[in-house]
C-alpha cells in the first residue's frame, strides 16, 4: 500500500462517523430520565428550584462561578423562573423525540446545566454524568445518522469532530466506572464484603420483602459486594475487547443499573447509567445484537411450527 | 496542495460521493483532536482519581482547568457505603400562638417512594438531605482536627488562634448554612399550618446508625439515635409544601 493509499484509508476511517445508533439511544433514554425529573416534581417546581424555594436566590447566585453560564442566575423574578422553567420541559421534550439534534444539542446541554445548577442537592451521580456527556455531546451526530441530502465539504470534517466526541463518551464514562471501582477498594466495607448490606439498609434505599432476604443472606452480599467493585474496574478493559465480552459486560451494567433503579428506588440515576452504557455499543454491536434476535427468533418459530402443525386440527382423523 | 478523496466512499451512489478533503487541514484537526481528547482527559483521571502524588502537584491548576462544567466526583458508596441516616422533623407556631407536635416529614416519604419507585418524594428527599448535610457540614473534618490536636496538646498558643479563628468562620458561616433548612422547614409547616397562618418554625434533625453487619438481624436502636434540636425562628417566605 502506498502512502498516498495510506492517507486515504485514514480520512476514510477517521471520518466515517462510529456510535451512531448507540447515542441515538442515549438521546432518547437521557432525555426521558431527564423529562420525568423536571415533570414529576412540577407542582413543588419553586420549592426546588424556584428564586423563593430552598436556595433563595440572591445566596444561591452569590456562590455561582464567574464562568458559569446559567439562564436561572439571569432574573430573580417569577415570572423569568416560569420562562426558564418551561423552556427546559420543551427544549428536553424536543430533543428526546429528535427534533434536530444538531441545534438542539446545544440548547440541551444549556437548560440541563441550568436547571442541575440551580439545586445541586436534588442531584444523582447519573445527573453530574449526563451534563458532562452533553458538552462532548454538542459536537457528534445524535440524530442516528439520518443521510444528509448531498455531502459536502465539511462532511469529512464534521465526521472527524463527530468521532472524537463519540470518543470522549466512551472514555468518560469507562472513567466513572474505572475510578467508581478504585475509591471501593480501599474502603474497608468493600474490602472485606459486607458493603451491600449498608447500601440496602439504609432507610432511604430499603424495599420491604426485597432488600431484607438480600442483606441478611451472607453469601449474596459477599459476592454483590466483591463484584461491585471487581466489575467496576474491569469494565474500561471489557469494553475494549472483542465484540461478545464487550455485549455481555453492557449486559451486566444494564442488570446492574435496573436493580439500583428498582431495589434501591435511584430511577433517574439508573435510568442515566443505562442510557450512557448503551452509548458504548457500537453500530456493528447493534447490528450483529439484531442479526442475533432474528435468527433466535426465527429458530424459535421454525421450532414451534412443527408443533402446531401436530396440533389437534392435524391429529384428527381424516 | 492537492486535495484527497478516499477511497472507501468508492462504490457508493453517485449522490453520496464525499466531499475532498485538504490533507494539512484534516492532519492538523486530528492532531488538535486527539491533543485535546489527551490533556483533558489526563486532568480528568487526576481531579477523579483517589489522592497522589501527581494530584496533590496538579490539583490547583486542574480544579481551575475542570471548573464549573467539568467537576465531577465518582465515589459511589465509596469509600464505604452506610453513613448516617437523617430523619427530619419540624415543629410549626402558628400566629394564634399555638404549637403543633413534632411531625416527622421523613418517614412518610419513604413509604410514599417504597409504594412508587417513581414518586415525587424522590427529589423531596434528596433536597432534605441536601440541606441537613448543609447544616451538619458547618464542622467540617478539618476544624474537628485541629480541636483534637489542641486537646493533646493545650499549651500550644499557636494552635489555640488557629482554633479560635476557624471557629469563628465556622460560626460567621452559621448563619448562611442553615437558611436552606431553615427555609425547607418553613415550606413545610406553611403545607401544614398555612403559610399566612404560620408565625415560625423550628426543625430537629434525628441521625442514627445502622447495626454492624454482624447485627444484620437486629433492629435499629432507638436509644442510640442523637437529637439536633434547632431553636425557633421566623418563617420563612417560601411557597409550601
Amino acid at each position: 500500500m502506498t502512502p498516498a493509499q495510506r492517507w486515504q484509508r485514514f480520512v476514510a476511517t477517521a471520518s466515517r462517523p462510529r456510535g451512531l445508533r448507540g447515542l441515538a439511544t442515549f438521546r432518547v433514554l437521557s432525555g426521558i430520565a431527564l423529562l420525568y425529573q423536571v415533570l414529576v416534581n412540577y407542582a413543588q417546581r419553586r420549592v426546588l428550584w424556584g428564586p423563593d424555594g430552598v436556595l433563595a436566590f440572591d445566596d444561591w447566585r452569590a456562590g455561582l462561578h464567574p464562568l458559569d453560564l446559567n439562564l436561572f442566575a439571569l432574573d430573580g423574578s417569577i415570572l423569568w423562573f416560569e420562562l426558564a422553567y418551561h423552556a427546559v420541559v420543551v427544549v428536553t421534550a424536543l430533543w428526546t423525540v429528535g427534533v434536530a439534534p444538531r441545534v438542539v444539542t446545544p440548547m440541551m446541554w444549556l437548560v440541563t446545566w441550568s436547571l442541575h445548577g440551580r439545586n445541586a442537592f436534588v442531584l444523582t451521580g447519573g445527573n453530574n454524568l449526563v451534563q458532562i456527556l452533553l458538552v462532548y455531546a454538542m459536537f457528534a451526530d445524535l440524530g442516528g445518522g439520518k443521510p444528509a441530502s448531498r455531502p459536502r465539504w465539511w462532511t469529512p470534517y464534521l465526521g472527524l469532530l463527530h468521532n472524537a466526541a463519540y470518543l470522549a463518551i466512551v472514555l468518560q464514562v469507562c472513567l466513572v466506572y474505572f475510578s467508581a471501582g478504585i475509591w471501593k477498594v480501599h474502603g474497608e466495607r468493600w474490602f472485606f464484603g459486607t458493603a451491600l448490606y449498608y447500601a440496602l439498609r439504609a432507610p432511604e434505599f430499603l424495599l420491604p420483602g426485597v432488600s431484607e432476604p438480600l442483606y441478611e443472606n451472607a453469601t449474596i452480599v459477599v459476592l454483590f459486594s466483591y463484584a461491585t467493585w471487581i466489575f467496576q474496574i474491569a469494565f474500561p478493559f471489557a469494553i475494549g475487547m472483542r465484540r461478545e465480552v464487550r455485549v455481555l459486560t453492557l449486559a451486566i451494567a444494564l442488570a446492574f443499573h435496573v436493580s439500583i433503579a428498582v431495589v434501591m428506588g435511584l430511577p433517574v440515576f439508573g435510568l442515566l447509567m443505562i442510557a450512557a452504557d448503551l452509548a458504548l455499543l457500537g453500530d456493528g454491536d447493534y447490528a450483529w445484537l439484531t442479526a442475533l434476535w432474528q435468527r433466535g427468533r426465527a429458530a424459535w418459530q421454525r421450532r414451534r411450527a412443527p408443533s402446531q402443525g401436530r396440533g389437534p386440527i392435524a391429529a384428527a382423523p381424516p | 496542495m492537492t486535495t484527497t478523496t478516499p477511497p472507501a466512499f468508492e462504490g457508493r451512489r453517485a449522490d453520496d460521493a464525499p466531499a475532498a478533503v485538504h490533507p494539512w487541514a484534516f492532519a492538523g484537526l486530528a492532531v488538535a483532536l486527539a491533543a485535546t481528547l489527551v490533556l483533558h482527559f489526563v486532568a480528568t483521571a487526576i481531579s477523579v482519581f483517589p489522592p497522589n502524588p501527581a494530584s496533590a502537584a496538579h490539583t490547583a491548576s486542574v480544579h481551575g482547568y475542570l471548573a464549573p462544567y467539568f467537576v465531577q466526583s465518582w465515589r459511589l458508596f465509596a469509600p464505604d457505603p452506610g453513613g448516617p441516616s437523617f430523619v427530619l422533623l419540624v415543629q410549626c407556631r402558628g400566629t394564634d400562638g399555638a404549637t403543633t407536635p413534632w411531625i416527622d416529614v421523613t418517614t412518610p416519604m419513604f413509604e410514599s417512594t417504597r409504594a412508587n419507585r417513581l414518586h415525587p418524594a424522590q427529589a423531596l428527599h434528596r433536597l432534605n438531605k441536601g440541606a441537613i448535610g448543609h447544616m451538619l457540614g458547618i464542622r467540617d473534618a478539618f476544624t474537628e482536627h485541629l480541636e483534637a490536636k489542641l486537646a493533646a496538646d493545650p499549651d500550644n498558643t499557636a494552635l489555640r488562634e488557629v482554633v479560635e479563628a476557624v471557629t469563628r468562620r465556622d460560626d460567621a458561616s452559621a448563619e448562611a448554612r442553615s437558611r436552606p433548612l431553615m427555609r425547607l422547614a418553613s415550606a413545610y409547616c406553611g403545607g401544614i399550618l398555612g403559610p399566612d397562618a404560620l408565625d415560625s418554625v423550628r426543625p430537629r434533625i434525628d441521625v442514627f446508625e445502622i447495626p454492624p453487619f454482624s447485627r444484620r438481624h437486629d433492629a435499629i436502636d432507638p436509644s442510640q439515635v442523637r437529637t439536633y434540636e434547632y431553636p425557633w425562628r421566623a418563617a420563612e417566605s417560601i411557597p409550601p409544601l
